[in-house]
């Protein structure tokens, strides 16, 4: 896995259009789903049962789960956020470098076939720190600047 | 209730879909420790070793330690005793690895709990965005504020 300091970064990275706080924290949220649902299974589950937390149908099911603790205003924002946001996590996991075995069961149950793109390895995570905060001071200050064009918005 | 039953639903096809990687995933992708408990049915089997470290090394192999266990590797190239080794390979039925390949990674331990620390850092802080952006209410989670993309509109586009 990328750190979730990474995948937060990813997720404010592409969410950066997103003007609304609640769609970007739900997006974000989404990010961080398939490891807080993933890691808890991979202590205490059999080996493999974990896998659905970072396929794309899996991730239906949970984010459609998950989605029903929100008020029905935002339900279905709720639910495409969290699963965008899922789906960013898995992509960005399978840019890993897993030694050629394949990281991601992309397509189960429909194949049992791994997929990776092996463009970065685990240990890259540290080198990617100082660029991760660079990237979050940026973000921080155009946020500032919006906020500054806009006192009335509340990001 | 209808919401309740909708997520349990949900969790339900989650978790079948858990039962059938356990199932099925478990065979395609075994551990080490499964196919040295029966190895005759996993040879021929990848297999990815965790990073351990390497024992003795000689020319066509090296052994790692496994757990309590020692593992042969089959490589043309050798990594320098004590360093520690991932592999991917595959398993063979003598118990040993054909490695494809292997890289080292001695700082694996200090790497995965710097991953840790910083991934719970990174939860602590967003754990106080969460509560300043929702409220539990009326059995629901609900934004704390107008959630409106019109907001960002300037003052003098508004009617």
């Amino acid at each position: 896995m990328a750190d979730l300091l990474t995948h937060y970064v990813s997720a404010r990275v592409a969410g950066v259009g997103v003007r609304d706080r609640v769609s970007a924290t739900l997006f974000a949220t989404g990010v961080f789903l398939p490891d807080l649902i993933g890691k808890p299974l991979d202590a205490f589950a059999p080996y493999m049962a974990e896998i659905p937390s970072h396929t794309p149908l899996g991730l239906i099911f949970a984010c459609g789960a998950v989605s029903m603790l929100f008020a029905s205003s935002i339900r279905g924002r709720a639910f495409w956020a969290l699963y965008l946001g899922s789906l960013l996590h898995v992509a960005f996991d399978m840019m890993k470098d897993y030694l050629g075995d394949g990281g991601v069961l992309l397509l189960h149950p429909f194949t049992l076939d791994s997929f990776e793109l092996g463009l970065y390895r685990s240990e890259d995570v540290f080198y990617l720190l100082p660029a991760n905060i660079g990237i979050l001071a940026i973000l921080w200050v155009m946020d500032r600047r919006r906020r500054a064009r806009h006192p009335e918005v509340q990001m | 209730m209808k919401r309740l039953v909708v997520a349990l639903i949900a969790a339900a096809l989650f978790g079948a879909l858990c039962w059938d990687a356990r199932d099925r995933l478990a065979e395609a992708y075994p551990t080490l420790w499964m196919c040295r408990e029966e190895p005759l049915k996993y040879a021929g089997k990848q297999v990815w070793v965790y990073p351990c470290p390497v024992v003795t090394a000689k020319t066509g192999s090296f052994q790692i330690q496994y757990d309590e266990d020692w593992v042969r590797i089959h490589s043309p190239l050798q990594p320098a005793v004590g360093t520690r080794v991932k592999v991917i390979g595959t398993f063979l039925a003598d118990g040993s690895v054909l490695a494809t390949s292997w890289v080292e990674d001695n700082a694996y331990r200090f790497k995965r709990r710097g991953v840790i620390v910083i991934s719970i850092l990174v939860l602590a802080a967003f754990a106080f965005v969460l509560r300043r952006t929702f409220a539990w209410r009326d059995g629901a989670i609900h934004p704390r504020e107008p959630h409106s993309a019109a907001a960002l509109q300037k003052p003098k586009d508004r009617v």
